[in-house]
């Protein structure tokens, strides 16, 4: 190799690090953990999502209650308090879910949650080393309204048979299981659907 | 240095890399169009920068899924099935000039590249993001645009029209 396209690539490296080091040594920290707490689940897991022919195997089973922490640590129960539930299972480093939670927070500030839902957003498969860590904060910046737990093991989200994000898990007031969907949903298809099971 | 510093100091510099190689594909490409020739010496430079290229490109993919554990999706697996042939071909090229050509099939590693900056901006139909390790992942967002997808593409890029220049600029110097 050429001499000077030597020393010109040695350059560009030497430049390119000290670039590199200079923004690691001035970048902030991530100063926020993860909320902690005991995550329990009891009940019979449910079987993993099956795409248009879930209805047919997960349609009534009962879902299995759950506790977890919440955006401060503390533990939130999943029971039967007379209200049905959405879950919403979300993955910060999921574009999807990136794009879900403003649209659903966009339906709740319009129209308000209708009467005896419980919305829940249930911050899941959560990576340090990924996208948009962590949860707490990105939730806070989406101005989410409602309430948030931290799956923290993933252990409720395998139990609610999760296998892609955005997931929901629509719950009737005796916890059974009335539709799960995934993938993002219009705000228009949002709203239908917790309409619908505030009628339930 | 732990694991969050180290993938700032990596990201920071492979996107800088990027930086670069995106203006050197520029002048690059004007050189071309513009029929510019240099010295035989000049011109082997440009062989030697696709060589660096790849081997850059190649020692950055083992160093984001080995040293700080980014695992690859299928379409990473795809470009790194097109980026190492590629860079060893190139390095063969060093002794036997013509294996260079072999590089041209970068162009595919661009196309593969584009398609999986596409998934990763929610192109691709479904809306959702499997479980495990999806496509549509954005392991590194430098700037909000620069993903491991587009500096790969870059790389293949750069490859593509350094091989390009030179095989041009190497037939004028025989005629």
């Amino acid at each position: 190799m050429n001499k000077n396209f030597i020393i010109a690539g040695a350059v560009v490296l030497v430049l390119g690090l000290a670039i590199a080091i200079g923004v690691t040594l001035s970048s902030e920290p991530v100063a926020a953990g993860l909320p902690e707490g005991e995550i329990n689940v009891d009940g019979e897991s449910l079987p993993q999502y099956a795409g248009e022919n879930d209805d047919n195997i997960a349609l009534g089973l009962s879902a299995p209650t759950f506790s977890a922490p919440d955006q401060n640590s503390e533990i939130f129960n999943l029971e039967k308090n007379g209200n049905s539930k959405a879950l919403l299972f979300l993955a910060h480093w999921c574009p999807h879910c990136q794009r879900e939670v403003p649209v659903v927070q966009s339906f709740i500030d319009s129209n308000g949650v209708p009467p005896g839902i419980d919305v829940i957003a249930v911050a899941t498969s959560i990576d340090r080393g990924r996208d948009n860590y962590p949860p707490q904060e990105w939730l806070l910046r989406e101005g989410w309204s409602e309430t948030q737990i931290y799956d923290l093991d993933r252990e409720i989200g395998e139990a609610y048979g999760l296998n892609a994000f955005p997931y929901w898990v629509f719950l009737d007031k005796d916890l059974n299981v009335i539709a799960r969907r995934t993938g993002n949903l219009p705000e228009d298809m949002v709203g239908a659907l917790l309409v619908q099971l505030a009628n339930q | 240095m732990d694991l969050m510093n180290l993938t700032i100091l990596l990201n920071t510099f492979f996107g800088f890399l990027t930086f670069v190689a995106w203006v050197s594909s520029a002048a690059i490409l004007y050189l071309y169009f513009s029929k510019k020739t240099f010295t035989k010496i000049v011109t082997d430079q440009f062989l030697n920068f696709a060589i660096s290229v790849a081997i850059f490109s190649s020692i950055g993919s083992i160093v984001y899924s080995e040293v700080v554990g980014f695992i690859p999706c299928r379409f990473c697996w795809y470009q790194r099935y097109l980026m190492y042939p590629i860079t060893i071909a190139l390095l063969i090229s060093l002794v036997k000039r013509p294996f260079f050509r072999v590089g041209y099939i970068s162009i595919i590693g661009v196309l593969v590249s584009i398609y999986h900056i596409f998934l990763q901006n929610g192109g691709g139909g479904g809306g959702t993001c499997a479980v495990d390790v999806p496509c549509d992942l954005k392991y590194v967002d430098i700037f909000g645009f620069i993903s491991i997808p587009v500096m790969a593409g870059t790389g293949f890029l750069t490859i593509f029209v350094s091989l390009l220049y030179y095989d041009f600029a190497r037939k004028e110097l025989v005629e």
